[in-house]
């Protein structure tokens, strides 16, 4: 089978996947580089990005297809998952045949998977716009530290520059190593190693202890309900909150 | 006192509150300012008794001139008091809202002096926050009854939701149990709140600049077996006042009893959690699926079943629209269907445009076939067993609950502890019937698989013999159908 390696980018999977719809056939996986492995029949071709196609194939799909579809290619793409491209392949083709009625075709098998991995992305998203815990650093920095399943930090950022928009702060992706920095007017993409422990501003502790506190009172002992708590707050991301779940004394 | 010992109290007082809610206003930040507030609402937290954490629940005082009966924090009750000056609390609530923990501040308070002292420093409270510290997250407040319709109106051009809390479903048991508390005081600010907001709707259609008034709209709370109002008489409340009020939400606390009284339940029992749940179901009824209370509960069946959740009874007992066909029913008689939602329905409607829906296909839209399978069918084919006969579905349905209520957790916790102990070397995955084999010479873990399910000890549904048809049990992940247990 045919594979379509692209460089692991938003735009060179763009290209890939423009690359793709133009040759027309369902025979075809599209693949980020790192990600491959390879397979006895297969035949992998590299396809440096190419600008141009990736622009052309964003508007396209904006145009026939609408925003929200757009949207959903790009949460793909930041879902890293190795089949992403291969599942955006026939699901684009289809776009390009209905149009904008693609994205409420929930159940047609070339829809529902692509629909359900974007739904799987938006829905860890939402969970980190509340789970999230910043510190306050020496010197009045914001910063956050976590470790999302999927490269969550593009589509966080925007929400804090506006939430917290006269506020400098670091939202830190441990896991993959980068972190989204705003400076009040602008937040950048940047790599930033794993093992930096900054010094934290000297209310900090005191102020930990008194949100630690305030958890463990606003409780109801009577209604204990750990099964419920971890359904929604799933432990993987306890490590990083402030407050201490499941210790009701 | 300490800020840490003040939070405690005040937390502890306010826990008993039950709305958390932080969605339904879209103020922006401005600059300069913090924060915003997101339409959807944002939970930040889920405490250990799994309820939602998304704004700051607190008291500014607890020190109470009344002396209601049910409240913990009645004069007469021997418990520590605290209250917080406007400008602690407002420094609290920043730091908290600046590290992510919170999505804004739920501002409540009691008594302490007279109504209009307390709405007074409340308001104050919040000109703090939105003025000096610019704070542009979301806030609900509480109007305290009796207060100066004046106080409200201020706290309502500053808050984002306002609430006052009707807590006793009838006005006997609130004379009763809260007896310095009217009914008057209560609906009037009620009144006040809605037609504020109303009147700013209009004036917003007018002029796109006009200033906000509660634009997250107004919620209550209800107690639930404090006092001895059936669930009928509570559902039509509420429709009530969603009605008549535009409420956003009434929000149902079980009540927890924390005084010792001859009017109330005894210290110590549990609070009535799964009839708290059957309420918010039938809530969600008449908000999102255009039920009427009085479809819901009739006058000779006053109370909600603890079984069945209401929808399911209320299609048992009109059998007569059912099966519904998925490929033809509109948008509201697919909503009468029992595990199908506003998401699956419209779902459901957007992709059979392009082609008739299978059995397979209506999995993908997200509807609970366990529970629909029985009431639909799919190009005229019907999956809920034999025919459509309402006895023998109820049957199934009440089976399936039961053993989801009591027996379900019990093998899982059982499953587990097993493995731990046989197999503490081996990984390989084990599909169900595996596992199931270990229980056969285990007497205890049987019995308490098969006790709970009702198959012959069940009260007779509705009218009629008990159905005896253990093949037709459904089994959640087919564990009963291994030929270890006979039923």
């Amino acid at each position: 089978m045919k594979v379509f390696l692209y460089d692991g980018t938003f735009e060179g999977l763009l290209s890939a996947l423009y690359l793709g719809l133009r040759a027309g056939t369902d025979d075809l996986r599209i693949e980020a580089e790192d990600a491959h492995q390879p397979a006895l029949f297969d035949e992998p071709i590299f396809h440096p990005t190419d600008e141009a196609l990736a622009d052309r194939l964003f508007a396209l799909i904006r145009q026939e297809m609408s925003p929200m579809t757009l949207r959903h290619v790009y949460r793909l793409h930041l879902s890293e998952k190795p089949d992403a491209g291969t599942l955006l392949l026939p699901f684009l083709q289809l776009g390009f045949r209905i149009g904008p009625g693609i994205n409420g075709l929930v159940t047609h098998p070339q829809v529902h998977p692509v629909l359900t991995m974007s739904r799987q992305v938006s829905r860890e998203s939402h969970r980190l716009l509340g789970l999230l815990r910043f510190q306050e650093l020496k010197g009045g920095l914001l910063y956050a530290r976590y470790e999302p399943d999927f490269h969550q930090t593009p589509l966080i950022a925007p929400h804090f520059s506006q939430r917290m928009s006269s506020h400098p702060w670091i939202i830190h992706d441990l896991r993959r190593e980068l972190a989204a920095c705003w400076d009040t007017r602008q937040w950048v993409l940047r790599d930033l190693p794993a093992a930096e422990t900054p010094d934290i501003s000297s209310d900090e502790q005191e102020l930990q202890q008194l949100w630690q506190a305030y958890f463990q009172h606003i409780a109801i002992r009577q209604r204990a309900n750990p099964t419920v708590q971890r359904s929604f707050m799933p432990k993987k991301y306890w490590k990083h909150l402030v407050e201490k779940p499941g210790t009701m004394s | 006192m300490q800020l840490s010992e003040k939070l405690n109290i005040l937390a502890e007082s306010a826990k008993y509150d039950v709305s958390c809610s932080s969605s339904g206003s879209r103020r922006k930040n401005t600059p300069g300012g913090i924060g915003n507030a997101a339409a959807a609402g944002i939970c930040h937290s889920w405490s250990d008794d799994g309820r939602c954490i998304s704004l700051l629940k607190i008291l500014m005082t607890n020190d109470c001139l009344y002396d209601c009966a049910y409240c913990v924090n009645r004069r007469s009750n021997d418990i520590p008091r605290a209250s917080f000056t406007p400008r602690e609390l407002a420094d609290l609530t920043i730091a908290f809202y600046l590290r992510n923990y919170i999505e804004g501040l739920f501002l409540s308070a009691a008594i302490r002096h007279s109504p209009d002292k307390t709405m007074e420093d409340m308001v104050e409270m919040l000109r703090l926050l939105r003025e000096e510290h610019r704070f542009n997250g979301y806030i609900h407040v509480k109007a305290i009854p009796g207060a100066d319709p004046l106080l409200i109106a201020q706290a309502g051009r500053l808050a984002d939701r306002m609430s006052v809390n009707i807590e006793l479903p009838s006005e006997r048991s609130l004379h009763l149990l809260a007896p310095q508390k009217k009914r008057e005081n209560i609906l009037l600010p009620m009144g006040q709140i809605c037609q504020g907001i109303l009147q700013r709707r209009e004036e917003k259609r007018r002029y796109r600049q006009a200033s906000d008034f509660v634009p997250a709209g107004q919620s209550t709370q209800l107690m639930i077996g404090a006092s001895p109002e059936t669930d009928r008489q509570i559902l039509r409340l509420s429709q009530g006042l969603y009605r008549k009020f535009q409420m956003k939400r009434v929000y149902y606390s079980a009540y927890m009893a924390v005084n010792t009284s001859s009017l109330l339940p005894v210290p110590g029992g549990p609070p009535p959690m799964l009839r708290e749940h059957r309420l918010y179901q039938a809530d969600w009824l008449l908000r999102f699926y255009h039920f009427d209370a009085e479809e819901l509960l009739q006058d000779e069946a006053p109370q909600l079943d603890l079984l069945l959740d209401p929808k399911c009874m209320w299609a048992l007992r009109n059998p007569e629209i059912f099966p519904i066909e998925i490929n033809r029913a509109d948008y509201q008689a697919l909503l009468r269907i029992p595990g199908i939602g506003p998401t699956s329905a419209r779902r459901i409607i957007s992709s059979r445009r392009y082609g008739p829906l299978t059995f397979d296909s209506l999995k993908r839209t997200g509807a609970v076939l366990k529970r629909a399978r029985y009431f639909i069918t799919c190009q005229g084919k019907y999956a809920g067993g034999r025919d459509f006969d309402p006895r023998r579905i109820h049957g199934l349905l009440t089976a399936e609950e039961t053993f989801a209520q009591q027996g379900y957790q019990g093998i899982q916790l059982s499953l587990e502890d097993l493995l731990h102990q046989e197999t503490p070397a081996t990984t390989e995955k084990k599909s169900p019937s595996v596992i199931l084999s270990r229980f056969n010479d285990l007497p205890s873990v049987t019995s308490a698989i098969l006790s709970p399910l009702p198959v012959t000890d069940s009260p007779p549904p509705a009218s009629g013999p008990a159905l005896k048809s253990p093949l037709m049990l459904p089994v959640k992940g087919g564990l009963l159908s291994h030929e270890g247990f006979s039923l």
